[in-house]
């Protein structure tokens, strides 16, 4: 067999024996590489202290429940000794510091990621008759939420007495609080019983009242306290209701009305009606919470999959360690995808274009730009040259000085495109400004030449051509399937290049040149009937 | 159309059309070393082989090798005319400014018009810098104008015709004429808007002609007929074709001849990547033509 062949079927038995002890020897899931969503929640503590005593600040920090999985945590303080404490099956966080004074800063990051929780609570939900010593806890009264009020235990009785299953009382409870008690926002907190004499309060009041009805009803409650990621940075925390049933604690929340089910951006820090901070008297103490979102890798699979020979989920790990996008890798690996695709539109159907990697460079700028707004810059620039040009033509001027003026003259047009956007704040035209540089470059090099060397009827083919080739190519490289495919195998590289070698023997006629030659084609047909 | 697709997606042989990829994959690059396109890409390297092989070319007058060379170009040219610039490594007859007789300070081109001293500057200093050649440096020389042969001045007085001959292994394989018209501004390019005129191997006659595959009998501006015609000189230039030397590696050519009225037939140039409009010139398939003379060869 001859040698490209030999080498073109090696790479794909190579390939494809990757794949496959992949999946049936260490039972890989190409899914696992998809990352996951996750949250990046940064709390900063400031403090500022002036008489030289002791510092402690003590506050909750997310911990892992059935909604949310904290992937990683820090803490950055460098006046305070820091410590993790369990208490009451809350996670709190400890800083504590001698002879800290003037103003130091506190920094605790967790990476979070949270589901979306939806629990089928319906008629047919029945509750047991007692419940194990460590539930009892949250059947009793505490000074704030009083379940042994007889104005609370007359206002459910009222709610409920013509309602039969459970799950039309707690329904009658909810909808209860969440219509009929007005919500205020203020940041001190409120007890039941004056809430239900208010008929208005904050998420405190309303989820205090809810457990202290539902307590009453016999059924374990609570309060439960945490941080809706709406808007960053922000201050305000938030509390909601949990109910113990059938074995789960299934949230509630009585100011936003979600019944039964949760959704990704609420976080729980702490269960149970605490209060959050904690600090020394007699210091200044003030606090942010700001969040991003964040691909989190999968966690655990650089350890499950540590005898794969190119383990990528080490290097996703490394990516994500060191801040970066996982975008840039998923860009890198699909270049080699977008080149071969470059390769067979040229080929074998015969495209013509402006170089054979511009069109790959391009296709990887249109996610970034969208898609028309991208074409249309491209096709811009180069009509830009083809007019420039054309303009000065008459100076006769020398080859690279041209190139260097027709280079500025493009940049300048998108600098004026740029502050027009500006002006009229559209933001299509703003983000012009991001179309790579290299690329403007380069096409503006391409451009010249063919103007030069086969005149300007060949770049309006040319320029078709290039424009359809991007379009293709940009399908290719940002289809899900294969960035999933190229990021869970990323051996596939060993298989596009078999392909090109293939490609690279192949002697057939090009599409176009069928088109081309047809006469010709068709006369050999004549002369052989 | 369709179902003719698919005859020649199954087919594979493409009814003996040449492609392009087959050109390159079976033709041009195989067998043949790099330096050896070098010799055919640069034309004053090609010079030199001819004059060792004893076959014919233009004169060269003057060769420009810097940008320090052009500066004195009014006493370098003294009161010489009647030569044409080219690029060394020009291709398809991009870069080439004929220069006729004087008028004033400048020349007149091919076509009549006016060129002044500014703009054969220009043209000197952009071959050299690269405009002709992908941004490589380049030399620029002067050669003797060719004046043709009254065959083809009768068919076109203006302009240089041209005659190609594709040769595999030293053999000649298919041939056409190129014929400037008007339209081209003098230059005999088909994809210009030349005429494209097919040469019969074994006798010399022309059997089709066209412009940008469009067919004629006559030549658009001087009505001239384009069909049975005999080209002059065309044994003697197969015969030069075959008298490369053998250690010249390149299987697979083109020649590019062009006929003096008083020299004969001159070699313009060698290209190691001939086109392959030709097969619509000669509605012939190179591929077919080159099977068949291997089969003939054994």
């Amino acid at each position: 067999m001859r040698r490209w062949a030999l080498i073109s079927l090696l790479l794909i038995i190579v390939t494809a024996g990757i794949i496959l002890f992949k999946i049936f020897y260490l039972d890989y899931d190409p899914f696992d590489v998809i990352p996951e969503k996750g949250y990046k929640l940064t709390l900063e503590i400031t403090t500022e202290n002036r008489r030289n005593r002791s510092v402690e600040i003590t506050t909750f920090v997310p911990q892992d429940s059935t909604k949310q999985q904290v992937y990683r945590e820090e803490s950055i303080s460098d006046a305070f000794r820091f410590r993790i404490m369990k208490v009451n099956g809350n996670k709190q966080a400890q800083w504590r510091g001698e002879n800290v004074s003037g103003v130091n800063k506190i920094k605790y990051i967790s990476r979070i990621k949270s589901v979306k929780v939806k629990y089928l609570f319906t008629n047919d939900t029945v509750v047991p008759g007692e419940y194990p010593e460590s539930l009892k806890a949250y059947l009793k009264r505490s000074d704030f939420i009083q379940v042994d009020s007889k104005a609370i235990k007359r206002k459910m009785e009222e709610l409920t007495t013509d309602k039969y299953t459970l799950y039309e009382k707690i329904r009658a409870i909810h909808d209860f609080i969440v219509k009929d008690i007005r919500y205020v926002n203020f940041s001190g907190g409120l007890d039941a019983d004056s809430t239900l004499q208010l008929l208005e309060a904050s998420c405190n009041g309303k989820s205090r009242l809810y457990v202290a009805m539902v307590r009453q009803l016999g059924i374990p409650a609570r309060v439960v306290g945490g941080i809706i990621l709406n808007r960053s940075p922000k201050k305000t925390t938030h509390q909601w209701v949990e109910i113990y049933l059938n074995g789960h604690w299934v949230p509630f929340c009585p100011t936003n009305n979600y019944f039964a089910e949760l959704p990704r951006r609420y976080i729980t820090l702490y269960t149970g009606d605490e209060v959050l901070f904690r600090y020394s008297s007699k210091i200044g103490f003030n606090y942010r919470f700001s969040f991003e979102k964040v691909n989190i890798p999968k966690p655990g699979l650089s350890l499950k999959y540590r005898d794969l020979p190119v383990n990528i989920f080490a290097v996703l790990e490394n990516f994500e360690k060191f801040n970066i996008s996982l975008n840039i890798l998923i860009y890198l690996l699909m270049l080699p995808l977008g080149a071969l695709v470059s390769v067979i539109l040229r080929n074998i159907i015969g495209f013509q274009t402006f170089g054979i990697f511009l069109p790959i460079l391009v296709a990887s700028v249109l996610k970034g730009t969208g898609i028309f707004l991208g074409l249309m810059t491209f096709s811009g620039i180069i009509f830009l040259v083809f007019f420039i040009n054309f303009a000065i033509t008459k100076l006769e001027l020398l080859y690279h000085p041209k190139m260097s003026i027709l280079l500025s003259g493009v940049i300048l047009s998108i600098l004026v495109l740029f502050l027009t956007g500006i002006a009229f704040k559209n933001y299509e035209l703003i983000n012009v400004v991001f179309f790579p540089v290299a690329i403007i470059a380069i096409t503006v090099n391409r451009v010249m030449t063919i103007i030069e060397e086969e005149g300007s009827m060949k770049l309006l083919t040319v320029t078709l051509n290039t424009l359809v080739v991007i379009i293709i190519c940009f399908y290719f490289m940002n289809s899900t399937f294969l960035q999933l495919a190229m990021l869970s195998f990323p051996e596939l590289i060993l298989l596009l290049a078999g392909f090109n070698i293939l490609i690279g023997r192949w002697s057939g006629i090009r599409f176009t040149e069928f088109i081309r030659f047809y006469p010709v084609f068709k006369k050999g047909i004549r002369d052989e009937e | 159309m369709r179902s003719d697709f698919f005859k020649w997606m199954l087919s594979g042989e493409s009814r003996g059309i040449l492609g392009i990829n087959r050109r390159n994959l079976d033709y041009v690059y195989p067998g043949s070393s790099r330096k050896f396109f070098r010799l055919a890409d640069r034309k004053l390297e090609t010079k030199k082989i001819l004059e060792k092989a004893g076959l014919p070319f233009p004169e060269t007058v003057m060769i420009f090798r810097e940008f320090r060379e052009i500066i004195d170009l009014r006493e370098r040219l003294g009161d010489k005319e009647n030569f044409v610039i080219k690029p060394d490594r020009g291709k398809m007859g991009s870069g080439i400014m004929v220069l006729g007789e004087r008028s004033g300070s400048g020349f007149l081109d091919s076509e009549g018009n006016e060129v002044e001293p500014g703009k054969i500057r220009k043209r000197l200093g952009d071959i050299i810098l690269g405009v002709y050649s992908n941004g490589l440096n380049d030399f620029a020389f002067l050669e003797k104008r060719i004046f043709p042969h009254s065959f083809f001045s009768d068919l076109y007085p203006r302009g240089l015709s041209d005659i190609r001959i594709i040769t595999y292994r030293k053999e000649p394989v298919m041939a056409m004429m190129r014929i400037p018209t008007g339209e081209s501004g003098g230059r005999a390019n088909l994809h210009q808007g030349g005429v494209g005129v097919a040469v019969e191997i074994s006798s010399g006659l022309t059997y089709a002609a066209g412009i940008k595959r469009v067919e004629i009998r006559e030549h658009p501006d001087t009505g001239a007929g384009l069909i049975g015609k005999r080209v002059p000189f065309f044994s003697e230039m197969l015969r030069m074709c075959s008298l490369l030397p053998d250690e010249i590696r390149l299987d697979y050519l083109g020649f590019d001849f062009a006929v003096d009225r008083k020299r004969g037939p001159l070699i313009l140039e060698i290209n190691a990547r001939p086109g392959l409009e030709i097969q619509n010139v000669g509605s012939a398939g190179l591929y077919r033509l080159l099977l068949d003379r291997n089969e003939g060869a054994e």
